[in-house]
């Protein structure tokens, strides 16, 4: 038990302050959903049917979508695209998805290498690109869920203030969904850009995200401490 | 690197993890998305 708390610490700490975070939030909008619906002469609910709410449910999804999105130009960006001196990019002129040989695929995979790194077919392909492959599927179908929550909670509204109901294709072409999106969206590129600049010259003894205290500033591209 | 303390077992605790992570995410996408179709 100790060593699986050890070896997984990671995982298991980020695991238990999302729960944890998530419940906050559950409590929170609980309380400020009934004391809204008291302020407009609606009906409360309980705690249980906020949870599955189109409330709940849209201020959720919409935070999932940005971060999954953020992850998933990460990952895809720094294929290609470079920031000397930064530890989270690769080092200039390997830009691109590298040889084979880099790789370890198809003929170039040894013992250790997972059974669809070396089959060198359509398995060793979708293998190649399945980090982005399921970070774009969570991303779309989290998108979709703030879509579907928001078009509820945005009709409810309408009805609120006596307008017509949209359709929604008609919500999701509405400024209401777009700044929801797009103010999310714009803090995760700026933390990742900042991140990338600020990594150049700062460091963080011991972290992997950080380059190792005494490499050089303006070169070590690449290189985790 | 292989890592040593693998060889000769199965890295079961590092396989919990992938499923516990994916099944919360997915099941949370379902939740949502089927709440927010029934919602309109």
């Amino acid at each position: 038990m100790r060593r699986f708390l050890r070896e997984n610490s990671l995982s298991i700490f980020f695991g238990v302050i999302f729960l944890a975070a998530l419940a906050g939030q559950a409590i929170a909008g609980h309380i400020v959903y009934n004391e809204d619906q008291l302020a407009h002469d609606g009906e409360t609910i309980s705690l249980a049917r906020y949870l599955v709410s189109s409330s709940f449910g849209n201020a959720v999804m919409e935070n999932w979508q940005s971060e999954y999105l953020q992850f998933t130009l990460f990952v895809m960006a720094t294929v290609w695209l470079v920031q000397k001196g930064s530890p989270e990019s690769k080092e200039l002129g390997k830009e691109g998805g590298e040889s084979d040989e880099d790789q370890k695929v198809g003929r170039h995979a040894d013992e250790n290498s997972p059974r669809w790194a070396r089959y060198g077919d359509w398995r060793t392909k979708v293998f190649s690109n399945s980090l982005f492959i399921l970070m774009t599927t969570i991303w779309l179908l989290s998108w979709f869920a703030q879509s579907v929550t928001g078009w509820g909670e945005y009709n409810a509204e309408q009805i609120t203030h006596k307008q017509p109901r949209v359709d929604w294709l008609g919500y999701v072409t509405s400024a209401d969904f777009w700044e929801a999106t797009l103010q999310n969206w714009q803090s995760e590129f700026l933390a990742v850009g900042s991140f990338a600049v600020f990594a150049i010259f700062l460091r963080q003894r011991g972290s992997p995200e950080s380059k190792p205290v005494g490499a050089p500033t303006y070169d070590a591209t690449g290189q985790e401490g | 690197v292989q890592d040593r303390a693998l060889v000769g077992r199965k890295p079961v605790a590092m396989r919990l993890m992938m499923v516990l992570y994916t099944t919360l995410i997915f099941a949370g996408l379902a939740l949502y998305i089927v709440v927010g179709v029934t919602h309109n």
